[in-house]
């Protein structure tokens, strides 16, 4: 049941009040059929509340949520999750203790052996059907629990902060299956997470949520390279901001004179990633070296600029003569964006 | 197509979630009201006191009757304690040789109702006990001092009340961090002096509850002190009761009586202590190795061996003596197959009732936590502080006034079991639903079922245990439940508790001999039971 418009849900105008807080305001959001899209922001922005918002799990104070061309939630109407078609990975599975892997998966199915074993086949758990959750091991309790809400074909899958019962050693492999079997069977899905690189890595849109409302949506790359406001840059992605000050197209800054075509003069910030910052050692450089993370494939330097401003840079390679309190010369080298009032110009 | 159909009945509907909290809700209110509605016609009752009922309880003797029920209830808590805790301590982290045996046997006088004990202690020692018929032959003896009074009273709840000392501080300690005494010896303390500073303030809390269940169930006690012909203040109320015409002065009594135990409950919680007690770090504590008793292995078994014989051994070997007593004399046996039906009929009876009524008090409490369904959870347990004596006799007067179709009916003794009990089998309910989470049945929902289909196939299952054990302890103290039943009981109608009571009363111990021991034996079921339960969490917890 997608829309004619293909948005396969959609919310608009949700709000969500809380006893003593507000969760979410004007919440707006839509989903085109088959995409898989993040949903990222820092903890208590309200990410998991709209997640159990459209599953039904909580009543919106205010707005309306779609899916597909059914109204499931406000203006009076009310759609129970259970009716809603809405598949729901929970952060710590929610695998029914009582049932072994079979009979979870097959819980949400009236009776279809048939799709149950599918299920079993595509997420690699033949072997498996009778053991109890508890036998599992944490992966296997994550594919079991996407096996069970993928199951009953759901419209949408909802997934909240799935990865993050998982140790890092596992949670790398673990996301690329998921983000595979979920592309294979072409699902329509969102996932929460606090974690940017797991949007980043894993997502074909991402919504950058703060404060109870979706401040962005874009692909990775739109989202990561022109970020709708400074508080959307340094969420995804590291983000170094710079001040200049701009005249007829050319900004000076810290880092030199950035050419700056388009953008009004006067005071403004820059946006620099710090893999588009270069650190070079000079004897006569008016910039010095206060900390480095070295993670040996690349690593993350700040340095002090000659106004007393503090940038980290990324840098590929090794760079032994980059220790702390060696001099250096800091220019720009890739692109910078700028902002003027926290919009973007 | 046939999803959209579905999708539209969905639509215009209420609310469910709102609408089901509110069935909630008021289901919680009504078992609230039945709850509490023995302490509101009490106190409705007292307050209609005239000047002369008022006279008849501000006599002296009222102030003896209570320093006599304190003084007992001291005296059996300080003495319980005293058994307890070394017990725990030397079944816990000592090399005790049996120590896992003897933490089960010093346990299990729990089973033996204070009333019973009582009455194998008159059967044992008293003036016509077994003690002088065996001395009779061989030395003529025809009389032995009297045991009655405080000194039986006293012997007769500490025996078979410090399990809940033991069990409690037994808990306390293997829930101790291990690491905690480790800092105090790398501080450079002592073995006794860390015991003395780090341990036992730890334990303080699980002392301070185990000497709360003991004191209340000395103050609460009827059995044990009525026997012992120890007047207590049970024993006035009761006599009180069944003397006169005019009940407000046992009302009266009642309340004071309830007042006694809140005191004592204010006492616990300022003996507890206002530090809190808990392991700090994450994880499991570490084994810890048993402390070498040396020189005391000896005494300590001697120790563990005396408790036992004196609270277990001991009074079912006098029953046993009595029971072939009376064979001997021709008793029938038979007879107490009646009273046996009697007691399984009302308990379990109880036990079914007080799950469904904790239902909706235990959901209330794991799934919508707030200060009206916690001042809910507090309103079930009226009854559960009330002395079952206090809470039949405000039954008593209740069904005569307003329900005389319900006095001394088989009902209003279930009745007054579950508002006894009712938290019995409310906290079993509650830890299996906290266990369960909400998510569990937001899975259910998301995944195509109805709620009422949730609760049957994912709840249900879920909470049975608790359910059973809940039902189980439930079963265990409706059992054991002596005064209640004695007060409320149709006519004609014998239960174990009241046999034994009626038989030991008149001095017929062999009469009361049989059913006091089936009443152990049947007891001995729910018992396993919980003690199954508890051995399954802590399998399955060793399993993660």
């Amino acid at each position: 049941m997608i829309a004619s418009n293909g948005i396969a849900l959609r919310c608009s105008g949700v709000s969500k009040v809380f006893d003593d807080a507000v969760a979410l305001h004007g919440f707006d959001l839509a989903l085109a059929s088959g995409t898989l899209m993040a949903l990222l922001g820092p903890s208590g922005c309200g990410k998991t509340t709209a997640l159990r918002v459209m599953a039904g799990f909580e009543t919106p104070s205010a707005g309306e949520v779609w899916v597909g061309d059914r109204k499931v939630a406000g203006g009076g109407e009310w759609v129970p999750p259970e009716k809603r078609r809405i598949g729901m990975v929970f952060q710590d599975w929610a695998l029914f203790p009582h049932l072994d892997v079979w009979h979870n998966i097959a819980f949400g199915l009236d009776g279809d052996p048939d799709r149950v074993s599918d299920v079993i086949d595509m997420m690699d758990l033949n072997g498996y059907e009778r053991r109890m959750p508890h036998e599992l091991s944490g992966g296997q309790q994550q594919r079991v629990a996407l096996a069970r809400a993928l199951a009953p074909s759901p419209e949408v899958i909802l997934l909240d902060e799935p990865f993050s019962n998982l140790d890092a050693t596992l949670r790398a492999s673990v996301r690329a299956e998921v983000a595979q079997v979920l592309h294979d069977v072409k699902a329509t899905a969102i996932f929460v997470t606090h974690d940017q690189e797991e949007a980043l890595a894993m997502a074909d849109e991402i919504a950058v949520m703060v404060g109870g409302r979706v401040l962005q949506v874009g692909s990775p790359h739109d989202v990561y390279g022109a970020p709708a406001s400074m508080e959307v840059a340094s969420l995804v992605g590291e983000a170094n901001f710079i001040r200049a000050v701009v005249h007829a197209n050319e900004a000076s800054s810290a880092l030199g004179t950035i050419a700056a075509p388009g953008v009004p003069d006067g005071d403004a910030e820059v946006l620099v990633r710090p893999e588009a910052i270069e650190l070079v050692f000079d004897e006569l450089g008016d910039a010095h070296i206060i900390r480095t993370e070295f993670y040996g494939h690349d690593q993350l330097v700040s340095a002090k600029l000659g106004d007393g401003s503090v940038v980290e840079a990324r840098l590929l390679g090794p760079h032994p003569e980059l220790r702390v309190d060696a001099p250096v010369r800091a220019r720009l080298a890739g692109s910078a964006r700028f902002f003027s009032n926290g919009s973007p110009v | 197509m046939s999803l959209v159909a579905e999708a539209s009945t969905g639509l215009r509907r209420p609310q469910p979630r709102a609408r089901a909290q509110r069935g909630l809700v008021v289901s919680a209110l009504a078992v609230c009201a039945v709850m509490i509605t023995p302490l509101l016609y009490l106190a409705l009752r007292a307050s209609e006191a005239d000047a002369s009922s008022w006279d008849l309880i501000l006599r002296t003797r009222t102030i003896w009757l209570v320093l006599r029920t304190l003084g007992l209830a001291l005296a059996v808590t300080t003495a319980s304690i005293a058994i307890g805790v070394p017990l725990a301590w030397l079944t816990t982290r000592t090399d005790l040789p049996g120590r896992r045996i003897w933490a089960v046997l010093v346990s299990l006088p729990l089973v033996i109702p204070s009333y019973v004990g009582a009455f194998a202690l008159i059967a044992a020692f008293g003036t016509r006990g077994m003690l002088q018929q065996v001395l009779e032959g061989p030395f003529g003896v025809e009389r032995l001092p009297d045991i009655t009074g405080f000194p039986g009273a006293f012997i007769a709840l500490t025996l078979f009340t410090y399990p809940y000392v033991f069990l409690l501080v037994s808990a306390g300690i293997k829930g101790l961090d291990p690491s905690l005494e480790d800092a105090a010896r790398s501080l450079a303390q002592t073995r006794w002096t860390t015991f003395r500073r780090v341990t036992l303030p730890s334990l303080r809390p699980s002392i301070a509850a185990g000497g709360l269940l003991v004191a209340l169930y000395a103050l609460h006690d009827f059995g044990a002190v009525s026997l012992m012909r120890f007047p207590a203040f049970t024993q006035a109320i009761y006599l009180q009761y069944k003397g006169a015409f005019d009940r407000t002065p046992a009302a009266l009594l009642s309340l004071m009586l309830v007042g006694l135990a809140l005191v004592v409950l204010i006492l616990e919680q300022r003996a507890r202590g206002r530090a809190r007690y808990y392991r700090s770090g994450a994880g499991t504590a570490r084994p810890v190795a048993p402390i070498g008793l040396g020189g005391w292995r000896w005494p300590s078994l001697l120790f563990c061996g005396g408790v036992t014989l004196l609270a277990l051994v001991g009074p079912l070997s006098v029953l046993v003596f009595w029971l072939v007593r009376g064979f001997a004399v021709g008793t029938d046996i038979r007879l107490t197959l009646g009273p046996a039906a009697g007691s399984i009929l009302v308990s379990s009876g109880a036990a079914v009732v007080a799950v469904v009524a904790a239902f909706p008090i235990a959901r209330l409490s794991a799934r919508h936590q707030s200060f009206f369904t916690s001042n809910i959870e507090r309103l079930s347990y009226a009854g559960y502080a009330l002395p079952g004596l206090v809470a039949a006799l405000a039954f008593v007067f209740f069904a005569s006034n307003f329900a005389p179709w319900l006095y001394q009916s088989l009902p209003l003794v279930v009745i007054a079991y579950v508002v006894l009990f009712l938290p019995q089998a409310t906290e079993p309910l509650r830890g299996s639903l906290l266990q369960m989470g909400p998510r569990l049945e937001e899975a259910g929902r998301a995944l195509g079922r109805t709620k009422r289909r949730v609760y049957r196939s994912i709840v249900v299952p879920l909470i049975a245990r608790g359910a059973l054990a809940g039902a189980a302890l439930v079963f265990l103290t409706s059992m054991k439940e002596l005064p209640a039943t004695l007060l409320l009981r149709p006519t004609g109608f014998d239960t174990l508790a009241t046999s034994i009571w009626s038989g030991a009363a008149a001095g017929l111990y062999s009469k009361a001999a049989a059913p006091a021991l089936l009443l152990i034996v049947i007891c001995a079921v729910p018992l396993y039971i919980l003690v199954r339960r508890v051995e399954v969490e802590r399998i399955e917890v060793k399993a993660e």
